[in-house]
């Protein structure tokens, strides 16, 4: 029998002896060792905000004043990335990071929070409090999109369900410049209290009052480039779509995540080279097109799978499609003999490294089959 | 694995399928599926059996070797377009395997600018190829 006392001094011995194998840090020691990363360069930040905001100024007043459609759209799409680097420079300043106690910088920053709809008052409310309350959220989200697990889910009643799935749907991710940031940042929080969220109601009138002029002044075209759509981009891209729970079973390492931005080019330019003999192959063009993006997802799979199961899957992913593909041309005897060859030795060759993979399974040591934790 | 990407003792199928399908879909075979699996392989072989890379270090070598001489001598007797495209394509295949055997981060890089380089560069060829195949087959 082991007194408590013993095994308390054993626990504490354990926690030391981690502590100096992995230096691990404590406390106040830990907050000391972050010290020398708190400082700030005044002039790195001042150069920084200045390029993007000129950066920003400028390509959105080219979008609203130069009449020629073709350079419109481009700057209209970059004043939408750059709205999202602003943003980030926003988020640093009003979590009082960077470039504090200084007058312009309040300035420009606020006249940029009623810009983006996110003005300082809600920043304060609803932003402050994810970030002080780190350890001890009651729900998992930040910000505007909300994230509950399985198990919350399956406990909410039905409205809840359906308020949380039409928040969540793509569509109203792709709008979120009217619902999310107008309606449900603006509006509601100044619904709920005006005195506190009075920014709220001018950053409103200002974009209604703006749009209605850009309308009156410059036309349908100008308002969609210069007012919707950065904001489009900036609403979408500010937040994930899909948020998936893979289990470990992928990986996205930067080597596999490269490899897809080319594969994915590729079959672009593909497309772009030969979608017209494609569509010459047989009645079923669309099919084809469906059948090549079920490869690309699969290819997708493969580069980033960190179990051999998943392996397995995308490799079938892309072998089955392409079984098809082999024999898209139906009248023609020498695809059908094609497919059929691909289509026998690509099961024995399956089954051989369905094999392998058994086997592999038997060797490891523990059972488990996330190699990035076995065998590294 | 090795049977996705036509190496060379499992490289029979692939002269017959990329011949009897429509080069369409041969050149998207070719490029963009065969490199992917690469990256794969590389992935597998890397970073799951990278420390026993001594072991099966003579089987990859002798793999490329055989890949590399029957994929090239083979394609000096080809009479179709497409098969001797075929054969390049398993070439291509030893090529790309050397960077599996001696897996570092510089054979890592040189992997994907080569599949990039490749895929252009392939779906170019076939689809000439698809234009000009009356004049050739």
């Amino acid at each position: 029998m082991v007194s408590p006392e013993v095994e308390i001094q054993a626990s504490a011995s354990l926690i030391t002896k981690i502590q100096t194998q992995y230096c691990m840090l404590y406390g106040k020691n830990l907050i000391l060792a972050t010290k020398p990363y708190t400082q700030e360069f005044r002039s790195k930040s001042w150069a920084y905000v200045i390029s993007t905001f000129s950066l920003l100024l400028i390509f959105l007043s080219v979008t609203t004043f130069v009449p020629n459609i073709y350079v419109k759209i481009p700057c209209g799409i970059l004043v939408g990335l750059l709205v999202v680097r602003s943003f980030v420079i926003y988020h640093d300043y009003e979590h009082h990071s960077i470039l504090q106690k200084s007058f312009i910088a309040r300035v420009i920053m606020t006249i940029f929070g009623i810009y983006i709809l996110a003005p300082a008052s809600i920043w304060k409310r609803s932003h402050d409090y994810h970030h002080n309350h780190n350890s001890k959220l009651f729900t998992a989200d930040i910000g505007s999109f909300p994230i509950v697990t399985k198990r919350k889910f399956f406990a909410m009643s039905k409205s809840n369900r359906f308020m949380y799935l039409a928040i969540r749907h793509p569509l109203n991710i792709l709008f979120g410049y009217i619902t999310i940031f107008a309606l449900g940042m603006c509006v509601r929080s100044f619904l709920s209290s005006p005195k506190k969220h009075y920014d709220s109601l001018l950053a409103l009138i200002i974009h209604i009052v703006g749009s209605v002029l850009v309308i009156h002044y410059f036309g349908w075209i100008t308002w969609l480039l210069a007012v919707y759509v950065p904001f489009f981009i900036a609403c979408g891209l500010g937040t994930h779509f899909f948020d998936i729970d893979v289990h470990n079973m992928l990986y996205f390492a930067p080597f596999g995540l490269l490899f897809n931005a080319i594969a994915f080019g590729a079959t672009l330019i593909y497309f772009l080279l030969s979608s017209k003999d494609i569509l010459a192959v047989g009645h079923n063009g669309a099919e084809y097109f469906a059948l090549i993006f079920f490869v690309l997802c699969g290819t997708s799979i493969v580069t980033s799978f960190n179990t051999l199961l998943m392996l397995f899957l995308g490799i079938e992913i892309i072998s089955i499609p392409l079984y098809i593909l082999t024999g898209a041309a139906k009248r023609d005897l020498k695809s059908n003999e094609a497919s059929l060859k691909y289509f026998l030795m690509g099961a024995f060759s399956t089954g051989l490294m369905l094999l392998g993979i058994a086997f592999l399974y038997g060797a490891t040591p523990n059972g488990s089959f996330f190699f990035w934790m076995t065998w590294l | 694995m090795s049977f996705k990407v036509s190496a060379a003792p499992f490289h029979f199928w692939t002269p017959d399928v990329y011949d009897g399908a429509p080069t369409v879909f041969t050149s998207f075979m070719a490029t963009i599926v065969k490199t992917g699996v690469f990256i794969a392989f590389i992935r597998l072989f890397g970073d799951a059996f990278g420390a026993m890379q001594v072991r099966w270090e003579l089987f990859v070598a002798i793999i490329i070797a055989a890949t590399l001489f029957i994929g090239n001598i083979t394609a000096v007797f080809q009479q179709s377009v497409k098969r001797m495209l075929a054969y390049s394509s398993i070439a291509q295949a030893g090529f790309m395997l050397f960077a599996l055997l001696t897996l570092n981060t510089f054979a890592k890089e040189g992997i994907i600018l080569y599949s990039a380089a490749y895929s252009l560069a392939t779906i170019g060829i076939f689809f000439d190829t698809d234009k000009d195949e009356r004049l050739f087959v």
